[in-house]
């Protein structure tokens, strides 16, 4: 029950809340040893049962407890679970209790009917109120049906159906809880059905924007209800395994640093197959603008409508490009430091992609080391590009100890038309200095200000969910 | 409509509601207690709920907040106050003002819990608050207006606070949208700006309220719902309140007098310990049950008309003697300490009983065991002797042995007289009398408050002109002086024939300056039979004769359903007088009250409620009074457990029938469905009952089987696919990719032998790529995880996905294109593996 907030996602846990379960335990279990002209007429079953639910009592007391003093709930392992249902009962329903059990005793004591009347009255409810509950989740089926990839940032749907299988009563006000887990964070959404008619289903959505890459498992899913007063509160839990691969982000690599990537292209020799300045094909004219490369301007037109206009070529198709990835980590690095491996892959990827969009027959290869090497090659073709960003998605930083071994290889098996490009987070020196000849462009991170070589759409990738 | 308007209306007509019923029942308590019918404290809850909504819950303003109240320093203040405030209620000498006082303190910090800003916890403290009240209304009244408000209380409750989960529900998505658009707004403007992505990103999730049919929260259906939850757990209440035993823990737990005050079963007239003038007059309209008698002549062994019997022990109507009263003051009557003294227990059956008294007690707890005339002895249904007889008043009363709150029945033996006389007297015993005069009973028999010198010379004036008129009658010619007797029956005579009294219900007080027997007597000179009595008792006083009052019943009605037994109902509830008027017969019964007037005023009572409304009442009343206010073990056990315990043996026979004897289980079942008589008795219902959940639980059990075999098989069925899925999904990019070029492996071709199949044909292509075994590669990893169950290393997936980027290009047209041109290429394409 939380006092300043009228909700949250995560109720506070109240180590109250098990307290009153191991006081109450300890006076039983005193009452027993204390009274034994009581339980000595107990067959030996009722003494069983009795020190088995007193040892329960216990044992629910401290684990609510304990799971008040820990940062996340305290799980009981999975040979323990002898069922998926739970239940609990929040603070207002230990109050409600409490005070039905002085209402009892009240009774007790003063053999008054009236107030057992009153008891009674208050006892019902508290009863219906778990047998809802319980009746409701016995009924209920839960899906979840999810994309298998999505972007960094991407804003996605997840679909939840709930199917009631009862014939006659409804759901209401059954919440699914899904618990989405990356190694480096953990976010839970939720989905509220108000109600649900009998024998149907009910589909929702939750909407996600994951910022970190990698793989993002789903699951379990916890269907939980408290209707009708909220003072019981019951749960089962769906196992209902499945994951999402969450690739790099893609930006937009900036004209700048690509105007540069082609003057080095340059080169590369190559054969002559088509006209143009840059062996590009001609693409169309547009009016210059600052930045743009004076070669390329188109005097004759220039002179007829008065401003200056340019020949835009398009990249030629044939180009072929072999990136070597060394994403390195050093072993002090902090974890601020991850930020650029990020951006590393995040560029490659977007590199790749629009190379690959670009000249979508030119062979692309991509040779990277980190905690292990990935190698890739491939064309600008959806499926070959799935499966670069499927690589990109899980790859990650290491000690990068092939990566010599890597780039010679590259330099090796690739032509001199190929283009090799290092893309490199080391700050430290480059331990392989001695390969790196004018065929090679060395892209090292930590030395280039991210903004000067992409851009992100920021209108739909930052754009908060309102 | 806006689900926290409605949420907190509910909840704040709750605690007017629960004001309301304690106001009642602190009403009810008091006037029983010190007979003023005043204004309760707990009424004033409904206004102030009223200003309280309109102080914190409402927007008058629009620069001020909704939710504004009482902050902690003000409430802590108040609640100090209120705390004193109740201190003093309790230390004042006023009785009642110390039993209220808790209940009040109650109230006060209800009102001030309504004054304050409201959170969540104090919405539910609110809750909690209202509920203890209903259980303090529960010890202050037992009438049955009660009942129906708990009711309708529960239902509010349920109602209230399946709103509240709603209202919950709702404001948790509302306030996670509200917490992230702040988030979103507090982002620096140069984050923005910045392209470092992981500044930017953030992992999001926005939950969902999926509604149906529309987005309204409260609909009819939620409604239908709602009630049919309170319905369902009004049911699980009924349960449990029949069948938890009612196994009293302990001793009566007493608050002094007040217990007989507040206690709500002994507050049948007739039953307590004193007795105030006009406190029985609502009493007297009352049809409430308090027991029946059956009378049964042991000689003859058939049963007699306790009116009948009434007439042989002298008394014109039964009379049940219960509560015998001494002391007098200012219109309140009350026992002598010296009745607590003198308990004797009964002797074993007595061989010179004639009438055997059978007796059906409902809950009290003053342990008076009614009965016609003087008990010789009380026994239970097990013949044990239960109770004890007070010598000094001639009443019956439970023992130590069994102390019964419930119902009781017992059996009480009396004896007939030898001649009928003319009045019913009590004669006491020796020990009784040597009691009397050890400890100067009959001084206080006679003792007479100083200020009712009217009272006495109006005595004095009855007994004179009465001796004048026998002097002239019998030609004596000394003055003549009437024996007690003679005194006793003409101020009976007078009080009751004369005229000059009138018999009414009524209540009214014309001068309060002066004792209430003198205002009866001289001024209003109507009322009930208090005053008749209590006129009697002081005016047999005023004129030295011991004289003390009881309180009992006075007739009752033939019992609806059982025959030749009588029950008595509150209404019956008569208070008499008994004089010392000679040794021999002790205390002789003498009722001054008219008596056609009080038989005429009970019967147009009767007449007055015949009615179909009256009837609902009379039968609430009867269930209330049976199945609530004096719901005991024995009554559990005769109506509930026994029933069921018999049915369960039945069911056990049946069952050990069915398999032993098929036939003569079919033909029990049979007898039960064809005697239609048992199909609504108890045993009847309940073997269906357990039959229909016996059926229940077969197809639950039949259904939960086949569902999970069900299940079971879709599993396997499921892992099945899995495991092939696994094996190929590689190996269907393969074939897909082939089938794209219009290659389909046979079925009843091998992986291998299609991987051939593709060499073959693309033999061409695939050594322009340098790697002609692609298709070998790929079926030979296809037959390791296939048929080896081994998993693929990081290693042989890269090497897939090359050998596959591989295959695509050869495949691909335009690199067919450049075979041509460029010579090179061939080399570039072995490059990196």
């Amino acid at each position: 029950m939380s006092d300043s907030t009228l909700s949250s996602t995560n109720s506070k846990r109240n180590p109250f809340a098990g307290i009153l379960p191991i006081v109450v335990a300890i006076l039983l279990t005193a009452a027993y040893f204390r009274a034994p002209n009581v339980t000595k007429t107990w067959p030996v079953p009722g003494h069983v049962l009795f020190r088995g639910m007193v040892i329960l009592l216990g044992l629910s007391g401290l684990m609510q407890v304990l799971s008040s003093f820990s940062s996340s709930p305290l799980k009981m392992p999975a040979w323990v679970m002898l069922t998926q249902h739970r239940m609990s009962i929040p603070l207002e329903g230990w109050i409600y209790l409490a005070i039905i059990i002085v209402l009892f005793t009240g009774a007790m004591l003063t053999k008054q009917n009236t107030l057992f009347l009153v008891f009674a009255l208050m006892a019902g409810p508290f009863v219906i109120n778990g047998w809802m509950t319980f009746g409701m989740l016995q009924a209920a089926r839960v899906q979840r049906s999810a994309m298998q990839r999505a972007m960094q940032g991407e804003l996605f749907s997840v679909d939840v159906s709930l199917n009631n299988s009862r014939p006659l009563f409804a759901i209401w006000m059954m919440s699914i809880r899904d618990e989405i887990v990356h190694s480096r964070e953990s976010l839970s959404a939720t989905v509220l059905f108000s109600r649900v008619s009998p024998r149907t289903t009910q589909s929702g959505q939750y909407q996600l924007r994951l910022s970190q890459r990698g793989r993002y498992r789903f699951g379990p899913l916890r269907a939980a209800s408290r209707f009708p007063l909220g003072l019981v509160e019951r749960s089962r839990v769906y196992r209902a395994p499945d994951e999402i691969l969450i690739y790099p982000r893609i930006g937009k690599v900036s004209p700048a640093w690509k105007q540069k990537l082609a003057n080095a292209t340059e080169l590369v020799t190559r054969m002559q197959p088509h006209h143009g300045v840059f062996h590009d094909d001609f693409h169309q004219l547009r009016e210059f603008r600052s930045g743009d490369n004076p070669r390329a301007i188109h005097w004759r037109s220039t002179a007829r409508r008065g401003e200056l206009i340019l020949r835009e070529f398009q990249q030629n198709r044939e180009h072929m490009l072999a990136i070597v990835l060394d994403l390195f980590w050093p072993p002090t690095a902090a974890n601020s430091f991850r930020e650029q491996t990020e951006f590393a892959l995040s560029f490659v990827a977007s590199l790749l992609a629009e190379r690959g969009r670009e000249c979508r027959d030119g062979l692309l290869t991509l040779a990277a080391a980190g905690d292990r090497t990935f190698q890739w090659e491939g064309h600008g073709t959806p499926t070959s590009l799935e499966s670069l960003l499927d690589g990109l998605a899980v790859f990650e930083p290491g000690p990068s100890k092939d990566i010599v071994e890597l780039l010679n290889k590259t330099l090796h098996h690739s032509s001199s038309m190929t283009q090799v490009l290092l893309v490199t987070t080391r700050t430290a020196a480059l331990p392989y200095q001695d390969l790196l000849t004018s065929r090679v462009d060395v892209l090292n991170l930590s030395e280039i200000a991210p903004d000067q070589l992409i851009t992100y759409d920021i209108d739909t990738q930052t754009r908060r969910m309102s | 409509m806006d689900l926290g308007f409605v949420f907190k209306v509910s909840l704040y007509g709750l605690t007017a509601l629960v004001g309301a019923i304690l106001g009642c029942a602190e009403i009810e308590g008091v006037a029983y207690a010190s007979g003023r019918l005043g204004f309760a404290l707990p009424f004033l809850s409904i206004p102030i709920v009223i200003c309280g909504y309109l102080f914190t819950e409402v927007q008058w303003k629009q620069n001020r907040a909704v939710g504004a109240g009482l902050n902690s320093f003000s409430a802590n203040f108040l609640g100090i106050a209120a705390l004193i405030a109740t201190g003093i209620e309790f230390m004042s000498e006023n009785r009642e003002g110390k039993l209220l006082a808790g209940t009040h303190l109650l109230v006060y910090v209800t009102w001030i819990v309504l004054f304050q800003q409201k959170t969540v916890r104090l919405y539910w403290f609110l809750m909690a608050l209202g509920i203890l009240q209903l259980a303090l209304a529960s010890v202050l009244t037992t009438k049955g207006w009660f009942g129906f408000c708990a009711l309708a209380y529960t239902f509010g409750a349920v109602w209230t606070l399946s709103i509240f989960s709603l209202w919950r529900a709702e404001q948790q998505f509302e306030e996670e949208e509200k917490i992230r658009l702040a988030e979103s707004t507090t982002i620096p403007a140069n984050e923005l700006e910045q392209t470092s992505m992981t500044k930017r990103l953030r992992s999001e999730v926005r939950g969902a309220v999926q509604h149906e049919g529309g987005t309204r929260w409260l609909t009819a259906r939620f409604i239908t719902g709602v009630l049919l939850t309170t319905c369902s757990a009004l049911l699980v209440s009924a349960a449990f309140f029949a069948i938890t035993p009612r196994l009293w823990v302990g001793s009566t737990v007493t608050l002094s007098e007040d217990r007989e005050i507040l206690s709500g079963v002994t507050r049948k007239t007739g039953l307590s310990t004193s007795v105030r003038l006009g406190q029985l007059g609502s009493v007297l309209e009352s049809m409430e049950r308090v027991f029946e008698i059956q009378l049964k002549n042991l000689r003859t062994a058939k049963t007699i008309s306790a009116q009948e019997y009434a007439e042989q022990l002298g008394m014109p109507e039964p009379l049940f003697r219960s509560s015998v009263l001494t002391h007098y003051q200012s219109g309140r009557w009350a026992v002598d300490s010296l009745n607590d003294l003198n308990n004797v227990p009964f002797s074993r059956p007595d061989m010179a009983a004639d009438i055997e008294q059978a007796v059906r007690l409902d809950a009290n707890n003053s342990g008076v065991l009614f009965c016609l005339g003087v008990p010789l002895v009380v026994i239970d249904s097990r013949r044990q002797i239960i109770g004890d007889l007070n010598e000094i008043t001639g009443v019956a009363i439970q023992n130590d042995q069994k102390k019964e709150s419930g119902l009781m029945v017992y059996t009480v033996r009396s004896a007939l007289p030898s001649r009928q006389p003319l009045h019913f007297s009590y004669p006491p015993s020796a020990r009784a009398r040597e009691a009397y005069t050890r400890n100067q009973y009959f001084d206080r028999t006679i003792k007479l408050p100083r200020n009712l010198n009217r009272l006495k010379e109006l005595a004095a004036s009855i007994v004179d002109t009465e001796g004048e008129r026998r002097k002239k009658a019998e030609a004596q010619p000394e003055d003549r002086k009437l024996t007690p007797l003679e005194t006793a029956t003409e101020i009976e005579a007078y009080l009751r024939d004369s005229g000059e009294y009138r018999y009414t219900l009524e209540q009214s007080v014309q001068d309060p300056m002066i004792d209430p027997i003198e205002d009866f007597l001289f001024n209003r000179k109507e009322g009930h039979c208090e005053y008749f009595a209590t006129a009697l008792a002081l005016m047999l006083r005023a004129e030295n004769i011991p004289a003390r009052l009881v309180s009992g019943y006075k007739g009752g009605i033939p019992h609806p359903e059982k025959k030749d037994w009588l029950q008595i109902q509150q209404r019956f509830a008569h208070v008499w007088v008994e004089a010392w008027v000679d040794e021999k017969y002790g205390w002789t019964t003498f009722d001054s009250t008219p008596v056609d007037a009080r038989s005429l005023s009970i019967a147009g009572m009767s007449a007055k409620k015949a009615s179909l409304w009256v009837d609902m009442q009379a039968a609430f009343a009867g269930l209330w009074s049976d199945s609530i206010l004096n719901m005991s073990l024995d009554r559990q056990e005769q109506s509930i457990y026994k029933p069921v315990r018999n049915m369960a043996f039945n069911l056990a026979i049946f069952m050990r029938q069915l398999f032993t004897s098929p036939e003569s289980a079919l033909w029990m079942l049979f007898d039960l469905a064809a005697n239609r008589s048992n199909w609504l008795s108890p045993g009847g219902v309940i073997f269906l009952l357990s039959l229909m959940l016996t059926l229940a639980a077969f197809a639950w059990s039949a259904r939960r089987l086949f569902v999970w075999v069900n299940r079971w098989l879709d599993n396997h069925s499921r892992r099945q696919i899995r495991k092939q899925h696994r094996i190929v999904e590689f190996y269907e990019r393969f074939t897909g990719m082939m089938k794209s070029h219009g290659l389909k492996r046979l079925p009843n071709q091998t992986q291998r032998e299609f991987a051939e199949m593709v060499a073959s044909q693309y033999s061409s292509d695939l050594e322009f790529v340098g790697e002609k075994d692609i298709p070998e590669q790929i079926s030979r990893l296809f037959y390791k995880v296939r048929f080896g169950e081994s998993e693929l290393t990081i290693h042989e997936e890269n090497e897939i996905q090359l050998l596959l980027a591989k295959l695509d290009r050869a495949l691909s047209k335009d690199v067919r294109h450049h075979r041509d041109t460029s010579s090179t290429f061939e080399r570039e394409r072995s490059g990196i593996s």
